[in-house]
């Protein structure tokens, strides 16, 4: 065991409520799809079927994930402030969106969907930071939502343009907590193998004692 | 100036085993973290980490608690101040260590003196 090694596992538990990706980051990214199918395709038949199955996703998937972190990888308590940051930051995001809904399309023109972009973004890259620089994928996918809202397709784009940027933030929502949680799964099992090698030198060494 | 040897040996022995370095250094990065948990990110068996865990205890490097959630027994355990104090003061040690040791001559371990 390395340096290295601890430094992994300092990260892993103060960042694993946020790289519970199947808990959090994916559910919140179907809410965000369907709020974007609701603008994208209207009132249709089609966009409530949606909408209704992006919902009951997020929640059946929120409460499967919930259960399944804690029968796999046991629970950490994280100080309150820690890991509440991010996702108030987020929630503050979502409520501006829903009010400029609420209000109606005067904010529709042609910068708003670059400016959300831009929001979406920033938010990705203030995770990254959060984390120390590390899980570069965020700040890959920070950086993929910036060049799509610099398209000039975001604004020549049919139907709701404000639907579709919030479409695309889900699905990076979505991309982001899987990314999160193959790290996670993955981290978990190579942190656990050097130390079976010293339990295991160790056991050995017992053995040899004894003779 | 102390010899690499005495800096060494003064390392808390508690604290710089492997396998209780790395449940102190899990449980310095949160609040508190339950048995599996710190099972999951150590790898140890049940009964290594029970061990491991009841010697910080008695050393009062952490604080064990347990409660009951869906009629099952959780264990969670945290670090006391003095087990906080404890692990910043050995990464410092180890710190000082490490830079002192890239003045080390071979065949020497006298720590190099300027001038």
């Amino acid at each position: 065991m390395n340096p290295k090694d601890f430094d992994r596992i300092r990260f892993i538990t103060r960042h694993f409520k946020e790289l519970e990706g199947l808990e959090r980051t994916v559910p919140t990214g179907l809410l965000s799809l369907s709020v974007g199918f609701s603008g994208f395709f209207g009132e249709s038949f089609l966009s409530i079927l949606l909408v209704i199955a992006c919902w009951l996703g997020s929640f059946l998937l929120r409460r499967r994930a919930r259960s399944y972190y804690r029968a796999i990888f046991g629970e950490v308590e994280q100080p309150q402030t820690s890991s509440s940051i991010p996702w108030s930051a987020y929630l503050l995001v979502l409520m501006i969106l829903a009010l400029v809904f609420v209000e109606g399309g005067g904010l529709r023109s042609d910068v708003f969907p670059r400016l959300l972009l831009s929001m979406y973004s920033a938010f990705f890259m203030c995770l990254w930071i959060w984390r120390g620089y590390r899980r570069t994928q965020v700040y890959w996918l920070a950086l993929g939502i910036l060049f799509l809202g610099a398209q000039p397709f975001v604004s020549i784009v049919p139907g709701d343009r404000l639907g579709f940027v919030i479409f695309l933030s889900g699905a990076a929502m979505i991309l982001g907590g899987l990314l999160d949680h193959r790290f996670l799964v993955r981290e978990m099992d190579q942190l656990a193998a050097p130390l079976h090698e010293i339990e295991a030198s160790a056991a050995t060494a017992g053995m040899e004692t004894q003779r | 100036m102390s010899t690499p040897f005495e800096q060494i040996a003064s390392l808390d022995r508690m604290v710089h085993e492997p396998t209780r370095l790395a449940i102190l250094t899990a449980l310095s990065a949160c609040e508190r973290a339950d048995f599996l948990f710190l099972q999951r990110i150590t790898g140890l068996t049940k009964g290594n980490l029970s061990s491991h865990l009841s010697k910080l205890e008695e050393a009062g490097l952490v604080e064990i608690e347990k409660r009951f959630v869906d009629k099952k027994t959780q264990t969670l355990a945290r670090l006391t101040g003095t087990g906080k104090e404890a692990v910043e003061s050995y990464w410092k040690d180890m710190e000082a260590l490490r830079k002192s040791a890239s003045g080390w001559l071979p065949g020497n371990l006298r720590p190099a003196t300027s001038g």
